[in-house]
């Protein structure tokens, strides 16, 4: 009897669990959103005179930042349909006046696979008000055959602090290689955005700066990392791998590990292919530092 | 020597199992020559279960000092407070310390707070010392021995009340002393329960040179009831509380705002349960350590840090003792659950820099279950063997995820957790005939890797000045244990000899790591543990003890010692030949004793554990005694002198060399209402 009784509550409890289980699984299947900047920060809205479309920019932060910055485009009609067909082009320059002018390494604007939105990256050299400079942007859109554009529009780069809200972070180098071809290179900070203690994918693009206009984007060379804590007597950690080019994400990728929260010097070698050192310096003996490295700070 | 001269009247006097127990009585175990061989090695130090310090030297001394006369104890110091036993020339990672059978473990990373200095001596009834992997059924993961610090129940026998309250004055550091205790019993309930404190200031080493930061104050309260329940069930509980606080210590870099224990146990006790099961007793426990590190009083500090850390361990027991015919058995299970978290965070000199944080305890959590069986067999008279072994199933590994990111750096594979088999099993041959006793044991078992040892992040060891990392990798060390005694023994002369050996595989040590960068400012590198292939220890010891003239006694005592590693090269804190002897008088109600106690140079250090020569040195301590009643009120009154001579001096068990106490006068008043 009591053997029975045992059954049955076992049996009700499997039927009750499978039950529960695949209620679970039916509330968790997400109802693909209609709106394809949820959970995307608005920065600005651009917008040409006449034009039936309305173009606005949006990241995580709500903000454009100096050194890397992701953004999303979203190109919207008059009754506020997200237009998927659109094609877009853009160029930032800053101003510092004096007919000092430079634009920044970027990327071309392109389609987010199944989203109405596009995406690009930039790298600022600058923040806005930095040497007095403005930015100003210019935007060109094309969807069906109807094509607007909108030039010298204001937009706002923050600069990057530490945590103490006052201290500039590095994030973003330009440097002149030491090898004599007298070339100059853009080196950008990508990820870790928000470090973690143990191992973090660290991953940063360089761009050739051939004029003050044209950064085109340098595969194959290499960064050497050694990441140091200058608080603690130039503490390191072990297993960190150097920066290489992974072809498929088109990207400087390597593996940082911070053993610790704080503040974490990141210094580099900027090689090229032939394993040239192009810039920054080793740390030892004395030397503390490279002369190319990021901060990150936790 | 006085001390030992008690201890063998007692142990004469008194029937002491193989387990120490209180109602002995009720097993009412004729005083075989068995039990008395015991006496050897086993149980050491052994007060009256009802509360009277009087026997020692010092009656209101530390369980430290107290551990300090046992055979094969020594004590490592890194300042005046909470030092380190060894057993056998092993520590921590190496022994099991149990309180009442109770696992334990300290909070501390850097070992300021070894378990023994979580308990009081007024807690405690005696200590039961093992060494190897004897006695002790809730040990486990023990390689040189064990140590039980048994609790001062009073027990249901003694009818109505005692009071007793102890005062100590010490003039070196101006260390007040300061206890008292009551106990009530009849033959159903009984309840005792006292209050201590301790307060030193900096004390003067030889020379009266000062030593900064050797400081430190305690209070300890306790409280022990039993109730029993139709005369069979003895139902019994436990209570301790323990607070340090401003707690120095000179041979390190960091100073202890506090350092408390809280020690809870409820047992359930049978007796006569069977035939076979004269005793069977089940303990339910928890206790939790909390230790806050403090550098602020450091002006030297290169860098300010909190460290404090965590142990929290509960568990159970069931243990069950019989005799039947020529057998003595116990059989034990153990399960306990422990958790050790400690963190360090450290404020860099900008204060505008993120503060740096690091779990140094990932926050590891260990499970252990184990089984134990000891059986004894008596052939005859004269001849008997003991055979007992424990093994256990033991889970450890990392909860805290961020603990386990950061040690995925060093080794990229390592899985959260990993099971583990530990035990170990011994055997011993006991020979009595005549004035001759005589035994020979041999024994194998493992042990885990510790907490420290598996998964501590860079620890800093001020000894070597490296900063230590666990290794999850890290396999059991295990060891092979050889061990011969003989003790002879005829009017007027005692001679022990006694000498044991251990083998280990795997040996647990650090080893340098140049690919690692250190994290301590000023850090020499960093050490990782590893398992040495093979390493050896030797211990040897002989003393006599002669009575003369009525009221007189002597004794000598020698000791080595010798610890290699896998390339012959010293193991760091083994002892240089020691040697002591001292000279006793009592008579009557008048005790008195000088002693001389002294060390050879320290030859074989371990440069490489950041040992150096330690030189020899050579102390003298003189006490005198006089207990008198008045009324109902006995009366013990202590007083002497330690360091006679006032010799600046440190042994090789002083961590960097911090030296030892000057010349101190103690006295000690002990008041004693029946």
């Amino acid at each position: 009897m009591k053997i029975k009784n045992f059954t049955s509550v076992l049996l009700w409890a499997v039927i009750t669990s499978v039950a529960i289980a695949s209620c679970d699984k039916n509330n968790d299947e997400e109802q693909p959103s209609a709106d394809p900047t949820e959970g995307l920060a608005k920065i600005q809205e651009f917008s040409a005179p006449e034009s039936p479309y309305t173009v606005t920019l949006y990241n995580k932060t709500g903000r454009l930042q100096l050194g890397y910055t992701k953004v999303y485009f979203a190109v919207t009609d008059k009754d506020g349909k997200f237009i998927d067909n659109a094609t877009l082009s853009d160029f930032p320059e800053m101003d510092m006046g004096m007919n000092m002018k430079h634009s920044t390494p970027r990327s071309a604007i392109t389609k987010v696979e199944g989203k109405a939105l596009y995406e690009a990256y930039y790298a600022f050299l600058m923040y806005s008000g930095q040497g007095n400079g403005k930015w100003y942007y210019d935007l060109k859109y094309t969807v069906g055959n109807v094509t607007d554009s909108i030039s010298d529009a204001e937009i706002e780069v923050r600069n990057v602090f530490r945590p103490d809200d006052t201290t500039e972070r590095k994030v973003i180098q330009s440097v002149k290689a030491i090898d004599g071809s007298e070339k100059r290179y853009v080196v950008t900070l990508v990820e870790p955005q928000k470090p973690q203690v143990g191992a973090n994918e660290i991953t940063a693009y360089i761009h050739e700066r051939q004029d003050a206009n044209t950064y085109p984007a340098v595969e194959n060379f290499t960064l050497k990392l050694d990441p140091r804590m200058p608080g603690m007597e130039n503490h390191s950690s072990p297993n960190n791998v150097d920066l290489t080019w992974d072809a498929t994400k088109k990207i400087y990728k390597g593996t940082v590990n911070f053993s610790m929260t704080g503040y974490w010097k990141l210094n580099l070698i900027l090689k090229n292919q032939e394993g040239t050192t192009l810039y920054g310096n080793a740390v030892e003996g004395e030397t503390e530092a490279s002369s190319l490295f990021f901060e990150v700070e936790f | 020597m006085k001390r030992k001269t008690a201890l063998l009247c007692w142990l004469l006097c008194r029937i002491c199992g193989i387990y120490a127990q209180q109602a002995t009585d009720s097993l009412s175990v004729p005083p075989d020559s068995l039990t008395k061989s015991y006496s050897l090695n086993e149980i050491v130090i052994v007060t009256k279960t009802s509360i009277n310090h009087n026997r020692q030297t010092k009656p209101v001394s530390t369980v430290e000092e107290y551990l300090q006369s046992a055979e094969k104890v020594s004590l490592i110091k890194r300042g005046s407070y909470a030092w380190e036993p060894t057993i056998n020339n092993m520590a921590t990672e190496r022994i099991s310390v149990t309180i009442d059978g109770m696992k334990i473990f300290h909070a501390c990373t850097d070992n300021m707070d070894p378990v023994t200095s979580y308990v009081e001596t007024i807690n405690l009834s005696k200590v039961k010392v093992g060494s190897g992997f004897e006695v002790s059924p809730n040990a486990s993961n023990n390689i040189g021995g064990s140590l039980d610090l048994q609790l001062n129940k009073v027990g249901f026998c003694c009818e109505g009340w005692e009071v007793n309250a102890n005062l100590g004055y010490e003039t070196n550091g101006c260390y007040r002393i300061a206890g008292a205790d009551f106990a009530f019993s009849d033959s159903a309930f009984y309840v005792n329960s006292g209050f201590f404190h301790r307060n030193s200031e900096n004390y003067l080493a030889g020379g009266r040179k000062e030593v900064a930061f050797s400081q430190f104050t305690k209070h300890n309260f306790f409280t022990n009831l039993g109730y029993l329940v139709g005369k069979k069930h003895a139902i019994e509980a436990t209570l301790i509380y323990d607070r340090a606080s401003d707690v120095g210590y000179p041979a390190l870099a960091m100073d202890v705002k506090t350092a408390e224990g809280l020690i809870a146990s409820l047992s359930y006790r049978r007796e006569n349960l069977s035939r076979l099961a004269a005793r069977w007793e089940t303990k339910a426990y928890f206790n939790n350590i909390v230790h806050i590190m403090d550098d602020t009083g450091r002006p030297d500090a290169a860098i300010h840090m909190d460290m404090p850390g965590k142990s929290r361990t509960a568990g159970m027991y069931s243990l069950l003792e019989g005799r039947r015919g020529r057998h003595r058995y116990a059989l034990n299970w153990d399960a306990y659950y422990n958790r050790s978290y400690a963190e360090m965070t450290m404020y860099p000199a900008n204060p505008a820099e993120k503060e740096m944080f690091m779990l140094t305890w990932p926050d590891v959590r260990t499970l252990n279950t184990g089984l134990f069986a000891a059986d004894e067999y008596r052939f005859s008279e004269h001849h008997a063997v003991r055979l007992s072994s424990k093994w256990s199933l033991q889970r450890d590994g990392i909860h805290s995820d961020f603990g386990l990111n950061t040690l995925r750096i060093y080794y990229p594979n390592m899985a959260a957790y990993r099971n583990r088999l530990v035990g170990n099993v011994s055997g011993r041959y006991q020979l009595r005939h005549g004035s001759w006793e005589a035994s020979a044991g041999a024994g194998y078992g493992n042990r885990a890797p510790s907490v420290s040892e598996a998964y501590g992040f860079y620890l800093f060891n001020t000894f070597d000045a490296y900063d230590y990392l666990g290794n999850p990798q890290l396999k059991p060390e295990s060891s092979v244990e050889a061990k011969v005694e003989a003790k002879w023994a005829q009017n007027p002369f005692i001679v022990k000899a006694g000498a044991s050996y251990f083998y280990f595989t795997g040996y647990i040590i650090g080893k340098p790591d140049g690919g690692l960068s250190p994290m301590t400012i000023g850090a020499a590198g960093v050490k990782v543990y590893e398992n040495l292939p093979h390493a050896s220890m030797l211990n040897a010891n002989l003393s006599l003890k002669s009575f003369f003239m009525e009221y007189f006694s002597w004794h000598g005592r020698i000791a080595y010692s010798r610890g290699q590693d896998d390339k012959k090269g010293s193991l760091p804190l083994i002892p240089p030949v020691s040697c002591e002897t001292s000279l006793a008088l009592k008579k009557d109600r008048f005790a008195a004793e000088i002693a001389v106690l002294g060390a050879s140079r320290q030859a074989r250090y371990s440069a490489e554990y950041g040992e150096d020569e330690t030189k020899g040195y050579v102390i003298g301590n003189i006490s005198a005694g006089y207990s008198f009643k008045m009324r109902n009120v006995i009366f013990n009154l202590k007083s002497g002198v330690e360091n006679v001579l006032d010799s600046c001096y440190s042994t090789y068990a002083d961590w960097k060399n911090i030296p030892r106490k000057g010349r101190n006068f103690f006295i000690n008043i002990g008041i004693n209402v029946l």
